[in-house]
């Protein structure tokens, strides 16, 4: 089984949830429109997190497992600060919390039709229970005005208990819950979506510890929305004939906007969603290519941010072109050792092999900036180079 | 709770750092592709890939066409860069003084503007100077986009890899066209037995 790593700033990121601008005026509805950005709000189901997350009904010699070992987030999401806790304790407890997935890309033709794919996992340990439960990659689809939420489900029974025999019970790309009714509002690039009377799928029943039709929590999300797509513009997109032999890319966007960073114990901290860079490669042979990307420091009115407190996490925004993420960079507050050179120097955004499937690769992510404390308040300006190289 | 994230809540009130707030994303994608031309080096090419020995001229040819729906203002330049094992060229850092293969590139033209759906070729030489090390050389040609935003501006660049193998000059020879290697041993040995064959003439005239 995959291991998830504990979160440890999980309730901090909570706290420091940005605000990121999006001033362009609003295009008339028509066309297909890129998500961006966003955030959805989920609980699960909250009667199951106040049973891990309490394990009151622990069974010895095993018991109940350590405080902040029972529920976990990790890849993008993070307690919900503002969500409502499953049970009533001061101070509440992280772990009573719901959950913020982090949302990386989508696409939103109208009110009745869009979709939102997030990042990031949850995972329930009940040791006394013999199950492990993860969910991870949660995905809001709507189509024709039905919605259904979707997401991996990775349940492990080590010993038989209750309905679940021992084994793996998984999910992947699956229905977890259908959603009774939906209200969606767009104003201007915000997307805003309520879902409520959510019951679970059978498809999500097979891993779940829930049967099919028991009621789930309700869920919300904000997105901003890209511009409008031209359906004119001829983009390096799908077309296996002709061969063009080329290497083709588009990036979306020219610039990158950090927002306002905000003050956390260890420093300024503000993250931004990087430009979408779709890389569409029809050369013969299908060599390799890489996309890095690097950037300057940061150069303002009051002083100087150096380029290694800008870090990211790339992500996959689909799986055509046979292509890889590259790795996560964590930014650096500090770089005793000289090796936390962050962005400073190429990082790999993502790459395709030899022989790498057909079909347009999108990347994306998110950039972080974690400045020392000591930094000035100001405007700051960087370059950030992004190069395809094949 | 946890300690860390009690005390963030104060420090939250403590100040806010103010990057400038530009509007986002405010040009749509720019799309662009590139390919080596068609020509004396191949056809339907990977990328750029030469055998050459010191002094030599490599003159080739990039199509760059814009695939977007606005016009396209292009950057040409050559980068360095060393080739990997998966054989990737690794580019050096962005705005690094060119010094190797960067420095043997002349481009016909530094700068390109495209309209929608425009194509265009950029002329290179490569002019590997007469003292090249033996071995590979690796870079890439370079096309750049970039607009100057508030914050963070993104360059865009696409590279296409330009891998020149220097040979030593003893390998062109064997590698001349048409006269396979066995042949120029062959003609060695003959030249020998000539040379051996004439000694005593030469000893004979020389003591007239």
């Amino acid at each position: 089984m995959r291991h998830l790593r504990p979160a440890p700033r999980a309730a901090l990121l909570g706290v420091l949830a940005l605000v990121l601008a999006v001033l362009a005026p609003a295009p008339a509805l028509a066309g297909s429109r890129d998500v961006e950005s966003g955030a959805l709000h989920w609980g699960f189901k909250k009667s199951f997190r106040s049973y891990v997350g309490q394990q009151t009904a622990a069974i010895p010699p095993i018991g109940p497992a350590p405080v902040g070992e029972r529920i976990t987030v990790s890849g993008g999401a993070s307690f919900d600060p503002e969500g409502e806790p499953a049970w009533k304790a001061s101070p509440t407890p992280p772990e009573a919390l719901p959950y913020l997935f982090e949302v990386t890309g989508g696409s939103f033709e109208d009110e009745e039709n869009f979709e939102l794919r997030s990042q990031g996992a949850v995972r329930f340990v009940f040791p006394s229970h013999h199950f492990e439960l993860t969910i991870s990659r949660l995905a809001v689809v709507v189509e024709d005005g039905e919605a259904r939420l979707e997401g991996d489900i990775l349940q492990i029974a080590d010993e038989d208990f209750g309905q679940f025999e021992e084994g793996e019970y998984r999910v992947s790309g699956g229905v977890i819950g259908s959603v009774g009714s939906i209200s969606v509002s767009v104003d201007g690039d915000a997307l805003s979506v309520r879902g409520s009377g959510l019951t679970v799928h059978p498809e999500g029943a097979s891993a779940l510890p829930q049967e099919a039709g028991e009621a789930l929590d309700d869920f919300s999300l904000t997105a901003s929305l890209g511009e409008e797509l031209d359906t004119g513009t001829p983009t390096p997109t799908p077309s296996p004939s002709p061969e063009t032999g080329e290497l083709a890319w588009r990036v979306q966007g020219s610039s990158i906007d950090l927002g306002t960073a905000e003050v956390t114990e260890e420093g300024f901290l503000a993250t931004s969603a990087l430009p979408e860079v779709l890389v569409e490669d029809s050369r013969a042979g299908r060599p390799a290519w890489r996309v890095t990307a690097e950037v300057t420091d940061l150069a303002g009115s009051a002083g100087t941010i150096r380029a290694r407190h800008l870090g990211w996490r790339p992500t996959l925004l689909g799986d055509g072109g046979g292509a890889l993420a590259g790795e996560a960079v964590p930014p650096r507050l500090a770089s005793a050792d000289g090796t936390g050179k962050g962005l400073g120097v190429p990082r790999v955004l993502g790459s395709a092999p030899r022989g790498h499937a057909q079909g347009s690769a999108r990347l994306g992510g998110t950039l972080e900036l974690l400045a020392p404390p000591s930094t000035k308040p100001g405007e700051y300006s960087a370059v950030l180079t992004i190069t395809v190289v094949g | 709770m946890s300690p860390r994230a009690r005390l963030a809540v104060p420090l939250l009130l403590a100040g806010l750092l103010g990057l400038l707030a530009s509007p986002a994303l405010a040009s749509e994608g720019a799309s662009w592709g590139t390919r080596p031309a068609d020509g004396a080096h191949g056809s339907a090419r990977e990328n750029f890939r030469y055998s050459a020995a010191p002094g030599d001229l490599v003159t080739d040819v990039l199509e760059v066409s814009n695939l977007g729906s606005a016009p396209l203002s292009l950057r040409v330049l050559g980068a360095d860069g060393e080739l990997t094992a998966e054989g990737l060229v690794e580019l050096a850092p962005a705005g690094a003084a060119p010094e190797g293969l960067a420095s043997w590139l002349a481009l016909g033209a530094e700068s390109l503007v495209l309209a929608p759906g425009e194509s265009s070729a950029i002329t290179f030489t490569i002019a590997v100077p007469a003292d090249a090390v033996p071995g590979e050389h690796a870079g890439a040609l370079v096309t750049s986009s970039l607009e100057a935003g508030e914050q963070l501006t993104v360059d865009r660049r696409l590279a296409t890899s330009i891998v020149v193998q220097v040979e030593e000059p003893a390998a062109r020879l064997a590698r001349a066209p048409g006269v396979p290697a066995w042949a120029w041993a062959a003609l060695g040995v003959l030249a020998l037995g000539a040379v051996l064959a004439w000694r005593p003439v030469w000893r004979a005239r020389a003591r007239g």
